[in-house]
C-alpha cells in the first residue's frame, strides 16, 4: 500500500460531502456542502449569479507589511472562505455568507464548488493532486456538461493525477456486496437513496441507470424530523425543537410490520415508551417522552398520507412502479437486488418491512394474472431487500471499495488524456467493477 | 482566511482526540494520506485499546541519515514501538495508560499529528546546531585568520521522486535550496510570478524576511550534488533558495520557522492551485458578461412573423393576416 | 397499507338502517342493539380478543381509532365502515372534552352528558358526512337509528374512559389525548 498513493474519494451530495481515501471502511470526513464567503450570502451577493472576486490575486499574507497598502493593492479575499461545519460556524456570525453549491445534487456554483474543492484536497485531505488519482460521484442523470467542467477543475486547477467519475446509485450497489445475502457482484439492482431532502428510486441495468424509470418521492429525513415534531407539539412536550426532534428520530425510531398492532404493544407494554433528556442552556433540563412517533414516523415512508396531504403513493408501490416501467428483461434482476443507501434508510426493519410489501404487490399481480390466464400457474418471482453494515455512506464506501483495486487506475482518464484530447473526455468512462473484471 | 497550511495532518488530529476522548473504545484501520507521499496507517490489530499509527514517508533513508531517529526518540520516546512492515515508524498508544491530565493528552495528539513535521524536522535541525556550532567557532577564532572550515556538507533530502531539498549550514546562515518541476506550462509562469513576490518581498516591506533566490540552473552551493536520476523527469527544473539568517535561527524562532519552511513545496502549490481557481472565476465571470452582451445582440422576432404593431402613440394593434 | 377496515364487514345478517348497519354491542345501556355477553371477570376491557364471542364494533373502534384519526382518505366498503367512520369521529369528539387536568369522574361527567346531548342524524343538516350517508327512509327507522347510536355513543364514552385512565395516575393519558386534533377524513361531529 505504501508504494502507491491511495486513491481520493470524494462524495459531494446536496446535504453533505463524504470525503476519505480509497480502501478505508468509512469516509474520513463528512461535513456540510457548504461554503462561507465574505459578504452576504446567496452566490457571492451580486444577485446575478456572479461570484464576488478581488481585484488582483495575491500570492503573500496580507497581513505582512503595511496592512492597508498591500492589501488593498493585492487582496487575497479569494482566500477567505470556510466550508463544511465551519462555514456553517462562520455564517451565524457577521461578515460572512452561506451558499450551498450544490442544489439538488447537481453543482450550481461552479466558482464555489472549485473553492470547496480545494480546501476539501488542502486543508482537509491534504494531499497533493498530482500525486493521487481521484474518484468523484455524479448524481443520476447528471448533464455531461456537468462532468466536463467537473473534469476541467480537477485537470487543470488542481492538476490531478487521474480522475474517475461514477454515478452514486452504481456505488451504493457496489457497496452491497459487503452484504452476506449478495452472491453474485452484479451491477444490476434497484437503489433506493434516501437522504435528507429527497428520496431516489434508480433502477440500474448492468452498471447503466435506466434514466427514464427514475422516480423521486418528496419525503425524506427532514420531514421525518418535521413529523416528530409535530407529534411533540400535539403532546404538549417541554421541548419540541427541531434538534430535539432530529435526536430522538435518530436514538429512537423505527419500523413497525402493524400500526394498529403496535398501539396495541404499546398498551401493553408501558416500558416501550422511552424517555428523552434535553439539555438546555444554563444547564437545565428537560424531559420528553417519547411514545408513539418512535413507529410513526418512519411510517411516511410507508403511508405518505399521515403526513402529506399532496404526495400519497407509498414507497413501495413506487419501488414496484419503477421497475414495472423498466425494461421487461431487467424486471427480474431489479426485483432481487434492491439496495438501500442514505442515512434515512438505516431504521430498525426498513428493509424488512418494504420486502414484505413490494412481495405483496407483486404476488397479488401475479395472482391476478394467474386467475385472469385461466389457471396458469407462475413461477413466482423473487423480491429481496438488501440491508447493509456501509448503507449510511454507501456511495462513498462503493467508490472505496472500487477505488482500492488494482485496475482502478486503468479505467481512469489520465490528466495526459485529458491535456490530449480535452473535457469531452470524461463524457466516457468504461464500467468499473463491471463484468470482466 | 486559508493563506498557510497547517502544519499537523487534521485528520489524524480529528480521529485521535476523539479516540482518546471516548470511553468506547472501537475498531480503527484507516489509511491516511499526506502531502509528499506520506501515508499514515491509523490500525488497532491487537485490541481495541491499542492504537497503531505508522508513518510511511518517501525519504525516510535520508533523514535517518540526519539524526532522525534522535529527534523522534526525543518527541516520542515511550510510545515508539516496532515498525510496522511496509512502513518507515511506528508509535503505539495504549488508551488504557493515558496520562491522566486532559492539557497533556492534549498535548499528545497535537504531537502524534506533527509526526511528519517532526520526521522531515530533523535535518533542519541538525542544520541550525551545526550553524550554532561554525557561529560559535567563528566568533572565537580571531577575525583575519578565517576559520578552516565555516560550511557543514550539504545535506540532501529526496522527498519526491524529481524533487529535492538541500540544505546548508555556515556560521552566518543556513541555506535551504528546493528543485521544484513544473509539468504545466501555465503552473510554471504563476509559479514565476509567485517566486518574483517572494524575491520582491524584502525589497517592499517585509525586511527581516529571509533572501530569496530563484533560477533555473542548479545554484553553487549544491552543483555536482544534483541527482542526474532526478532531473530525468521532463518539465522544467528550477531552484528556489532561502536564506536564512541567524536572526531566524534564534531559539524561539527556529521551531516555527522549521514549520514554515518544510511546508513550503505544499503552500507554493496550494497557492498555485488558489490562482489558478481565482483565474477561473474571473473567466466565468468574463464569460456571463460576454454572454450578457450577446444575448442583447439576439434579433426581437422577425418583422414579418410579428402579428402586433405600435401606432405612434404608443398603442399596440394586431395586423390581420 | 391505507387506513384499516372494519372486520365487521364480513358479518351478514346485520340490520342495516340508510347504508348504516347496526351490529350487536357489548352493553348495559338500555337501547335497540342485540347486547353480546358481558366479558367474564379474568378478561381485561382493554384487551379483547377479535376472535372471542365478546368482541364488538366498539373494540375494533377503539384499536383502529390512533391509526385511523391519522388518515384523511378512507373508503367505504360497507356499511360496517359507517359504524366505525361514526364511533371514531366520536372519539374525536369525545376527546376534545376531557381536558388535561381532568379527574376522571369529571371526565366521565362530561362525556356522559355529550353522550346524551342531542345529535344529529345522517340525512339532519347538521350532519356532516351526508354524502356518504343515507338518511332513514321513514320516522320508526329515524327513531331507531336515533336510539341505537345514543347507545353506541354512551358505551363508546365509558370504554374511551378506562382507556384514558388506565394507568393509576388519575389523571387522562396524554398519548390518548394527543390525538385532540387529528381529524378522521377532515371531518368532526
Amino acid at each position: 500500500m505504501a508504494s502507491q498513493t491511495p486513491a481520493v474519494v470524494m462524495d459531494n451530495g446536496t446535504g453533505f460531502s463524504k470525503l476519505g481515501f480509497a480502501g478505508n471502511d468509512s469516509p474520513s470526513f463528512v461535513f456540510p456542502t457548504a461554503i462561507a464567503t465574505k459578504g452576504p450570502g446567496g452566490g457571492g451577493g451580486t444577485g446575478s449569479g456572479r461570484p464576488a472576486v478581488a481585484q488582483k490575486p495575491s500570492y503573500l499574507t496580507g497581513g505582512a507589511g503595511p496592512a492597508g497598502h498591500l492589501s488593498a493593492k493585492r487582496g487575497t479575499e479569494d482566500l477567505d472562505y470556510f466550508i463544511g461545519d465551519e462555514a456553517i460556524a462562520q455564517a451565524s456570525g457577521p461578515g460572512y455568507g452561506i451558499d450551498y453549491p450544490i442544489r439538488h445534487g447537481q453543482v450550481e456554483n461552479w466558482d464555489h464548488m472549485e473553492r470547496f474543492w480545494q480546501s476539501s484536497i488542502f486543508k482537509y485531505l491534504r494531499v497533493e493532486p498530482e500525486d493521487h488519482y481521484f474518484l468523484l460521484t455524479e448524481p443520476p442523470l447528471n448533464p455531461p456538461e456537468s462532468r466536463e467542467n467537473t473534469a476541467e477543475i480537477m485537470f487543470e486547477s488542481f492538476n490531478c493525477a487521474g480522475l474517475y467519475i461514477a454515478v452514486q446509485a452504481v456505488l451504493a450497489l457496489a457497496a452491497s456486496w459487503t452484504s452476506s445475502k449478495v452472491t453474485d457482484r452484479s451491477l444490476t439492482g434497484t437503489v433506493i437513496d434516501s437522504g435528507d431532502g429527497v428520496t431516489h428510486v434508480i433502477p440500474v441495468a448492468e452498471g447503466y441507470v435506466i434514466g427514464s424509470s427514475i422516480k423521486s418521492i418528496p419525503i425524506a429525513g427532514r420531514d421525518i424530523t418535521y413529523f416528530v415534531q409535530s407529534l411533540l407539539r400535539d403532546r404538549g412536550e417541554p421541548d419540541s425543537s427541531l434538534k430535539t426532534a432530529e435526536q430522538i428520530k435518530e436514538q429512537f425510531c423505527y419500523v413497525c410490520p402493524d400500526v394498529v398492532k403496535e398501539f396495541t404493544r404499546f398498551d401493553r407494554e408501558p416500558e416501550r415508551f422511552q424517555k428523552y433528556v434535553v439539555e438546555k442552556l444554563g444547564g437545565k433540563q428537560a424531559t420528553v417522552d417519547v411514545g408513539y412517533e418512535q413507529f410513526l414516523a418512519p411510517e411516511i415512508f410507508f403511508n405518505p398520507e399521515i403526513y402529506s396531504s399532496d404526495f400519497l403513493t407509498p414507497l413501495p408501490t413506487v419501488v414496484d412502479q419503477v421497475i414495472q416501467s423498466s425494461p421487461i428483461d431487467v424486471r427480474r434482476g431489479l426485483y432481487k437486488n434492491i439496495v438501500l443507501s442514505g442515512g434515512s434508510t438505516l431504521y430498525k426493519d426498513f428493509g424488512r418491512r418494504l420486502q414484505r410489501d413490494i412481495r405483496h404487490l407483486v404476488e397479488n399481480r401475479i395472482h391476478a394474472s394467474e386467475v385472469r390466464s385461466g389457471g396458469v400457474k407462475s413461477g413466482g418471482l423473487e423480491v429481496q431487500v438488501i440491508t447493509h453494515k456501509r448503507q449510511r455512506h454507501g456511495p462513498w464506501y462503493g467508490g472505496s471499495l472500487l477505488g482500492q483495486t488494482p485496475e482502478f487506475r486503468s479505467y481512469c482518464h489520465t490528466k495526459a488524456e485529458y491535456d490530449e484530447i480535452g473535457p469531452s473526455i470524461v463524457r466516457r468512462f468504461a464500467l468499473l467493477g463491471g463484468p470482466g473484471t | 482566511m486559508s493563506l498557510l497550511l497547517e502544519y499537523h495532518n487534521l485528520l489524524l488530529k480529528t480521529l485521535l482526540t476523539e479516540r482518546l476522548n471516548s470511553s468506547t473504545p472501537t475498531g480503527i484501520d484507516q489509511i491516511i494520506s499526506d502531502f509528499d507521499n506520506v501515508t499514515y496507517h491509523v490500525s488497532t490489530p491487537e485490541k481495541k485499546t491499542q492504537i497503531l499509527i505508522s508513518i510511511s514517508i518517501k525519504c525516510f533513508q535520508d533523514l535517518l541519515q540526519h539524526g532522525a531517529q534522535g529527534v523522534l526518540e526525543r518527541e516520542y520516546g515511550p510510545y515508539i514501538t516496532e515498525t510496522e512492515a511496509g512502513y518507515d515508524f511506528s508509535l503505539l498508544i495504549d488508551l488504557e495508560a493515558l496520562p491522566e491530565d486532559p492539557a497533556e493528552r492534549e498535548d499528545l495528539v497535537r504531537r502524534v499529528s506533527l509526526l511528519r513535521r517532526n520526521t522531515l524536522a530533523a535535518p533542519f535541525e541538525k542544520a541550525i546546531n551545526t550553524h550554532h556550532q561554525l557561529a560559535e567557532a567563528a566568533k572565537s577564532a580571531s577575525p583575519e585568520s578565517a576559520p578552516q572550515q565555516n560550511e557543514s556538507e550539504v545535506m540532501v533530502i529526496r522527498y519526491r521522486d524529481e524533487e529535492a531539498m538541500y540544505i546548508q549550514a555556515s556560521h552566518d546562515r543556513v541555506t535551504v535550496i528546493f528543485s521544484t518541476v513544473f509539468r504545466e506550462e501555465t503552473d510554471r509562469i504563476f509559479g514565476k510570478v509567485f517566486l518574483s513576490e517572494f524575491v520582491d518581498a524584502r525589497r517592499r516591506a517585509i525586511q527581516n524576511a529571509p533572501q530569496v533566490l530563484y533560477r533555473n540552473d542548479p545554484p553553487l552551493e549544491i552543483r555536482g550534488l544534483v541527482d542526474e536520476q532526478q532531473q530525468q523527469g521532463q518539465g522544467e527544473i528550477g531552484y528556489v533558495t532561502f536564506v536564512l539568517f541567524p536572526r531566524h535561527l534564534t531559539a524561539q524562532r527556529r521551531e516555527e520557522n522549521i514549520s514554515h519552511i518544510q511546508t513550503f513545496r505544499d503552500y507554493f502549490h496550494y497557492h498555485i492551485k488558489a490562482a489558478k481557481a481565482y483565474m477561473h472565476s474571473r473567466m466565468r465571470r468574463r464569460v456571463a458578461d460576454f454572454l450578457k452582451v450577446l444575448n442583447r445582440a439576439k434579433p426581437e422576432v422577425e418583422e414579418g412573423e410579428k402579428k402586433e404593431r405600435k401606432t405612434a402613440t404608443g398603442r399596440s394593434f394586431r395586423v390581420q393576416a | 397499507m391505507p387506513a384499516y377496515h372494519s372486520a365487521f364487514l364480513r358479518e351478514s345478517d346485520v340490520r342495516v338502517i340508510g347504508n348504516f348497519s347496526l351490529p350487536n354491542l357489548r352493553t348495559r345501556t338500555r337501547g335497540p342493539a342485540y347486547t353480546l355477553p358481558q366479558l367474564p371477570p379474568n378478561v381485561s376491557e382493554l384487551d379483547v380478543d377479535p376472535d372471542s364471542e365478546y368482541y364488538d364494533i366498539l373494540d375494533e373502534t377503539l384499536v383502529l381509532f390512533r391509526a385511523n384519526t391519522l388518515f384523511r382518505n378512507f373508503e367505504i366498503k360497507g356499511p360496517a365502515d359507517r359504524v366505525l367512520i361514526y364511533g371514531i369521529l366520536w372519539i374525536s369528539e369525545c376527546l376534545g372534552k376531557v381536558k388535561p387536568t381532568m379527574s376522571r369522574r369529571d371526565a366521565e361527567k362530561a362525556l356522559n352528558s355529550a353522550a346524551l346531548d342531542h345529535f344529529a342524524l345522517p340525512g339532519d343538516p347538521g350532519f356532516p358526512l351526508n354524502a356518504l350517508y343515507q338518511a332513514p327512509r321513514d320516522r320508526t327507522e329515524a327513531d331507531l337509528l336515533r336510539q341505537y347510536i345514543s347507545q353506541m355513543r354512551q358505551e363508546l364514552a365509558l370504554r374511551l374512559t378506562n382507556r384514558l385512565y388506565a394507568d393509576e395516575s388519575g389523571k387522562p393519558s396524554k398519548w390518548w389525548l394527543s390525538f385532540q386534533k387529528r381529524r378522521f377524513m377532515g371531518k368532526s361531529l
